[in-house]
C-alpha cells in the first residue's frame, strides 16, 4: 500500500510567522490511497502544513503539486482537497443532512444526485437516522462522523484531518480510530492526519512524518520509526527509551556518566544510543549478564507489565518487567541487554 | 437583608413611570388632580394633528435609521473583526455610542449648515445613524468574536464562494445580534430628542420634539397617554432584545457542550 503512485508532492515549502519559522524547507511525497500522519508536538508546524495544503495559508517558498498540477495558485474552494477541522466546524443552524449536502450544493450538482450521494455517505458513517438532527443534538462521536461525511461526500483526492480524535472522550477514541481506518479503506481516499498523539499516528497511519520546529525529522512506517529512530528527538518522542549520549571509540560506546558499553560497529559516528525498555532486562546483581548495577527507583504499573526506573550512577534506565516479578523500590539490581538491541542515533 | 432593598430600587425606577401611566387615565384636564377614570385621552391623540405628524416623522426616521444602522453597522463589525483588527479603529467605532448627544447635535448642525444640507426627516436619519451604526457594530462584533472562525473556512473548503459563505454561514450565525442591534437602533431613534431637535426641520418635528413643545405650557393628559403608548413599545422592544440575545447565548452554550 505504501508504494503507491505519488499524489501530493511537497517540495521545499517554508513559511514564517514573524521570527518563527513554522515550516522550514519541508519536502514530502504522499502516495495515492495512503493513510499518512504528520506527528509532532504542538507548535511543530504540522497544522501550518495542513493549512498550506488546504489553501488557507500561502507558503513563503516552495511548491506543492497534486496529481502533478501546481496547487498553490488554486483557492481553497476549488482544490480537490478537503479538510476536517479539529472543532469539526459543523454549521450549527443546519441539519446533519444539510451540512453533508453543503459541499455538493456548492458544486451545483443536480438535486437527485445530491440526495443519492448524501444518503450513501450517511449510510457509510451510520448516521441515516440522525439526518434531521442539528449538530448540537449529537454526541461528540456522531459530530465527528458528520464532519467526516461532509468532507468525503465531495470525493476529494486528498482528505486532511486536523487532530480528528482529540475532541473525543478516551473511551470512544479507540472506536473512532478503527472506524477511520475502515472508512479510509472503504472510500479509497488518501488521508493525511495531523496529530500530536503518537499512539494515534502509529496505529492509524501507513507512514508517519515526525515534525519538530518546522522540520521533518523522520519519515517512515510506524514500525521502522519505533525500531530505527535516527535522532534523539524521535527516539524520545515515539515510545520511551533510555538515551545515552557519548561517542564510539575503541569498539565500544563511551557513554557519558556510565562509561564504556559494548556495542556493534553500526554505532560509529552516532551522537547517542537508545535502549527501548523492552530490550532492557533486570537481573540479580551477581548475574554475569548484568552490564551495570543500579538501584530500582520507581516502578510504574502499566497493566500487562510494569516499567521500572533503575538509577545507574546518575543515569536512569527504563526496563519493562513482568508484573509477576515486580522488583521492590530501593532494591539493588543488574541491568542487561543484548548489544544488537542498541539503537544508534545520529542527530539531536 | 432579604430582597427589600431590591424592591426599593425598583420602586425608585418605576414610580415616575407609574405616575405617567395612571395620569393618562385621568378624566381631569389638570395633571395634578385626579377626578376619575377615563379613556378619553387615547382617542384624542388620534385627533391631534401635531402629534400624528410627529409620530409619522418619528416612525420614518426610526425605520430609516434602523435600515442604515443595520447594514453599515454589520459591515463595520465584519471589517473590524475580520479584516482590520486595530485598537484605534475599535475605539473610533464605539465613540459615537457614548459621545454626549449635545456634542453630536451641534457638530451635525454645523456640518449640515456648512454643506447647505436641507433639514428634514433625512437629515435626522443620517444623524441618528451616527450612533445607531456604533451600537449595531458593537452588538454584532461580540457575536462575531464568539463565532468559530473555522466555520467560514469550512464553508470555503467545501467549495463555497465568499459571498455564499457570508449568506449561508456568517449571516445565520450573527442573525440574533443583528436583530438585537436593529431593535436597539429603532428604540434609540424613537425617543431621541437632543440630536433630532438640532437636525430636524422646524416644519417636520419628530414626536419627542412635539411633546417637548407641548409640555412647555404644562403636561396635558394627552401627553401622558402618548408616553404610556411609547413606553409600551419600548418595553416590548427590550423584551425582544432580551429574548433574541438570550436565545443566541443558549444556542452557543449548548454547542459548547461536549
Amino acid at each position: 500500500m505504501t508504494a503507491g503512485t505519488p499524489l501530493l508532492n511537497i517540495h521545499g515549502v517554508s513559511r514564517s510567522f514573524g521570527d518563527i519559522r513554522a515550516l522550514d524547507d519541508v519536502s514530502l511525497e504522499i502516495h495515492e490511497n495512503e493513510f499518512f500522519a504528520l506527528l509532532g508536538p504542538s507548535g511543530c508546524g504540522k497544522t501550518t502544513l495542513l493549512r498550506v495544503i488546504a489553501g488557507f495559508e500561502q507558503p513563503d517558498e516552495g511548491m506543492i503539486t497534486l496529481d502533478g498540477v501546481d496547487l498553490l495558485p488554486i483557492p481553497p474552494e476549488r482544490r480537490a482537497v478537503n479538510l476536517m477541522f479539529q472543532s469539526y466546524a459543523l454549521f450549527p443552524h443546519m441539519t446533519v443532512e444539510r451540512n453533508v449536502a453543503y459541499g455538493l450544493v456548492c458544486e451545483r450538482l443536480p438535486r437527485d444526485e445530491i440526495r443519492v450521494r448524501v444518503d450513501e455517505v450517511l449510510r457509510t458513517v451510520g448516521l441515516t437516522d440522525k439526518r434531521s438532527s442539528l449538530p448540537r443534538e449529537l454526541s461528540g462521536g456522531q459530530r465527528q462522523r458528520v464532519a467526516l461525511a461532509r468532507a468525503i461526500v465531495k470525493r476529494p483526492r486528498l482528505l486532511l484531518l486536523d487532530e480528528p480524535l482529540s475532541a473525543l472522550d478516551r473511551k470512544i477514541r479507540g472506536e473512532m480510530q478503527v472506524e477511520l481506518k475502515r472508512l479510509q479503506h472503504e472510500v479509497g481516499i488518501t488521508f493525511v492526519v495531523v496529530t500530536h498523539d503518537q499512539d494515534e499516528a502509529m496505529s492509524l497511519a501507513d507512514r508517519v512524518a515526525v515534525m519538530d520546529e518546522g522540520i521533518v525529522r523522520q519519515l517512515d512506517a510506524p514500525l521502522d520509526l519505533y525500531r530505527r529512530p535516527r535522532s534523539i528527538f524521535v527516539a524520545d518522542f515515539i515510545g520511551s527509551s533510555t538515551i545515552l549520549k557519548g561517542t564510539y571509540a575503541d569498539g565500544a560506546w563511551q557513554a557519558v556518566g556510565v562509561g564504556a558499553i559494548a556495542v556493534g560497529a553500526d554505532c560509529a559516528g552516532a551522537i547517542a544510543i537508545a535502549l527501548r525498555p523492552e530490550a532492557v532486562r533486570l537481573t540479580a546483581t551477581e548475574d554475569a549478564a548484568a552490564v551495570r548495577l543500579g538501584t530500582v527507583q520507581e516502578v510504574y504499573f502499566q497493566g500487562d507489565h510494569a516499567l521500572a526506573l533503575v538509577k545507574v550512577d546518575e543515569v536512569a534506565f527504563l526496563a519493562n518487567v513482568r508484573d509477576d516479578v515486580l522488583p521492590s523500590r530501593g532494591s539493588d539490581v543488574g541491568v542487561a541487554w543484548d548489544a544488537t538491541s542498541v539503537i544508534p542515533l545520529f542527530e539531536e | 437583608m432579604g430582597v427589600a432593598p431590591l424592591w426599593v430600587l425598583y420602586v425608585f425606577l418605576y414610580v415616575p413611570i407609574a405616575v405617567v401611566i395612571v395620569m393618562s387615565f385621568n378624566a381631569s384636564d389638570n395633571p395634578f388632580l385626579w377626578s376619575g377614570f377615563s379613556l378619553e385621552w387615547y382617542p384624542a391623540l388620534l385627533q391631534d394633528a401635531d402629534i400624528m405628524g410627529g409620530l409619522r416623522t418619528t416612525l420614518i426616521v426610526a425605520s430609516g435609521t434602523t435600515v442604515i444602522s443595520v447594514i453599515l453597522g454589520t459591515l463595520l463589525a465584519l471589517a473590524l473583526e475580520r479584516y482590520f483588527p486595530s485598537r484605534f479603529l475599535d475605539a473610533a467605532a464605539a465613540a459615537p455610542a457614548v459621545m454626549p448627544d449635545i456634542m453630536l447635535a451641534i457638530g451635525l448642525l454645523a456640518f449640515y449648515t456648512l454643506v447647505n444640507f436641507t433639514l428634514g426627516a433625512f437629515s435626522v436619519i443620517l444623524a441618528h445613524s451616527v450612533f445607531g451604526i456604533a451600537f449595531v457594530a458593537a452588538v454584532v462584533r461580540v457575536r462575531l468574536a464568539g463565532m468559530d472562525s473555522s466555520l467560514e473556512e469550512a464553508s470555503r473548503d467545501l467549495g463555497a464562494s465568499s459571498l455564499k459563505t457570508f449568506w449561508s454561514v456568517t449571516l445565520p450565525g450573527i442573525r440574533p445580534a443583528i436583530i438585537a442591534g436593529a431593535l436597539l437602533a429603532f428604540t434609540l431613534s424613537l425617543d431621541e430628542f437632543t440630536v433630532a431637535f438640532f437636525t430636524a426641520s422646524p416644519a417636520d418635528p419628530t414626536l419627542p420634539i412635539v411633546i417637548y413643545s407641548s409640555v412647555r405650557f404644562g403636561v396635558t393628559p394627552q401627553v401622558n397617554a402618548l408616553a404610556t403608548l411609547l413606553l409600551l413599545v419600548s418595553f416590548i422592544a427590550v423584551l425582544l432584545i432580551q429574548r433574541t440575545s438570550r436565545l443566541g447565548d443558549s444556542l452557543r452554550r449548548r454547542e459548547a457542550r461536549p
